[in-house]
């Protein structure tokens, strides 16, 4: 008998991040806003949302939402009121959402045709903290009712969220609420979160939120998405109505290098059939390229039947000044301790060229989706840059091996040259 | 609440991992749990006790080393530990922080295991 300490060092929740990476990744390329939301219960989330989901709506965004709960579908129901295509997670007992249950109730929705997904988490303001839904924004609701001191009480779902609400203002001065205190206690817990003070019965606040999800969603100022007009879906369901004015067009096309808003769709669609259309995917930040990049290797290394073990995984994330994981220096030890850079990087050498192969002669927008976030990615210094480069095909800009070797060979070259000259 | 779904992952882990040692008796099991990662180590403590009956893991010990919560302090220009989680500010200068360097890990660290020798 030997006693023997096997070190694992490996997120307990690893299957659930896993699945939330490949969510993130699938949100980023469909171009489509991704929000958690997260409650007590009897914030009053479903009402908040509900006339979130009607004044998107009203400004010409394409919206949907997935909501949460231990039983019933009472919730869906009401949120389908919006018009919006809605779907209910019974979790049957189970205190929290995972990637998992968003991705199975996510099948057979076109995402590419989504400006807008909103989750609305069960209501509990602990659990839900610790499971990443792949979102991009996480926002957590307080209502008037519930006590200034929330934040306080709750700092591990305070600290994880981006954005705060404040919810049924309208009750604020009946409830004795202190405001002050209650955005003092916020910022406490999270300095530097926004928070945005509302109430869904009287509209108060909901223009700033309007105009933040739209700022979230892609830089685009709310005047660009007022202009969608809803004539355009109309005009689509009923091509006898007055054709929209194409003039119009222009003013709330995004900017050049952004995909091209697919404002042709149907947007009253309630089941979002899927198209084949996908535009060019859109990545905001080198992080969602990153991320998508390494989905994709991690998914063609599991596809040959050779998957990638969580360090071999997560050195791909290795970067001296990019975003990068919070525990890298732990994974570059355990790299150096167990593993042969030669051999990995040749490893992911010919997982790199088989994506490029495959992605090549498959669809256009999958190849589109690659090289754009190579570019992406590029605007920074990353490792996984270097991999693609020395894997051949596209080049980047800077540190690349092969531009390092003919730098090399040139300077070489010009040294030998000025000594042969002043030996003259 | 999630306690419970958290230890059974990690059964669930150490059990697969055991595949590679047959016959192994499990001693310890050692997670890293942030101070920010919302479990209670009390919790996982009571869960890890009836997840692990009937199983090769029965028996063993669990460890939970609680990670402090680290922010970086942009003034100071350094990583800082916070103390308490009602109010995420640098000890030295009193700045509100929010560069979260550690406190939401949640991973089995290691597991210590009695092997079976084997006979060549």
């Amino acid at each position: 008998m030997t006693t023997r300490i096997v070190e694992l060092r490996r997120g307990i929740l690893k299957k659930n991040d896993e699945l939330a990476a490949g969510l993130r990744a699938r949100y980023g390329a469909a171009g489509v806003l991704v929000l958690n939301l997260v409650s007590s219960p009897g914030t009053g989330k479903t009402q908040f949302l509900e006339r979130t989901l009607r004044e998107l709506k009203a400004r010409g965004a394409r919206v949907a939402a997935l909501v949460g709960d231990l039983e019933t579908d009472n919730d869906a129901r009401r949120l389908a009121a919006s018009g919006a295509p809605v779907r209910q997670i019974n979790t049957h007992g189970i205190c929290h959402l995972e990637a998992e249950m968003v991705s199975k109730h996510l099948e057979g929705w076109e995402l590419g045709n989504l400006d807008y997904l909103f989750i609305e988490n069960v209501g509990n303001l602990v659990c839900p903290s610790s499971y990443d839904l792949g979102e991009r924004v996480r926002v957590v609701l307080l209502s008037v009712t519930e006590g200034e001191d929330k934040p306080l009480k709750y700092p591990t779902m305070f600290n994880s969220a981006d954005a705060a609400v404040i919810t049924k203002m309208d009750l604020a001065v009946p409830c004795g609420f202190d405001r002050d205190l209650a955005l003092r206690n916020i910022q406490e817990i999270r300095p530097g979160m926004r928070v945005f003070e509302t109430s869904a019965k009287t509209g108060a606040g909901m223009e700033e939120w309007l105009d933040y999800l739209a700022a979230q969603r892609g830089g685009r100022g709310p005047t660009e998405l007022v202009a969608a007009p809803a004539q355009v879906s109309e005009e689509k369901q009923n091509p006898s109505a007055e054709a929209p004015n194409t003039k119009n067009e222009p003013s709330f096309r995004p900017h050049s290098g952004e995909r091209v808003e697919n404002h042709e769709l149907d947007r009253a669609s309630a089941a979002l059939k899927p198209s084949h259309e996908q535009a060019t995917p859109r990545f905001a930040t080198p992080r969602e390229a990153k991320e998508f990049l390494i989905e994709w290797i991690d998914s063609e290394a599991r596809r040959v039947g050779a998957p990638l073990s969580e360090v071999e995984r997560k050195m791909l994330y290795s970067s001296k000044k990019g975003w990068t994981l919070p525990d890298i220096a732990d994974v570059q030890d355990a790299f150096e301790r167990y593993h042969d850079p030669a051999e990995y990087e040749e490893n992911m050498g010919k997982l790199i060229r088989g994506i490029r192969v495959s992605a090549r002669n498959g669809a256009k927008e999958e190849y589109e989706a690659w090289t754009e976030a190579v570019r992406v990615l590029s605007r920074e210094d990353h490792y996984l840059l270097e991999l693609i480069a020395a894997a051949g095909g596209v080049r980047q800009p800077r540190g690349g091996r092969l531009g390092f070797w003919v730098a090399a060979v040139v300077f070489c070259g010009a040294l030998v040259a000025i000594a042969l000259w002043m030996n003259r | 609440m999630h306690e419970l779904s958290i230890i059974s992952s990690v059964v669930d882990s150490v059990i697969e991992t055991l595949a590679a040692y047959p016959g192994a008796r499990v001693k310890e099991v050692r997670l890293r749990v942030g101070a920010l990662s919302a479990v209670i180590e009390d919790s996982l403590q009571f869960c890890y006790e009836i997840a692990t009956e009937d199983t090769p893991l029965a028996g063993s010990k669990l460890v939970v080393n609680i990670l402090p919560v680290v922010m970086h302090c942009e003034p100071c220009g350094a990583d800082v530990e916070i103390a308490s989680l009602q109010s995420f500010r640098c000890p030295r200068c009193g700045e509100s922080v929010a560069d979260l360097k550690q406190g939401r890990e949640l991973e089995i660290d290691s597991i210590e295991i009695d092997e079976v020798e084997e006979t060549v």
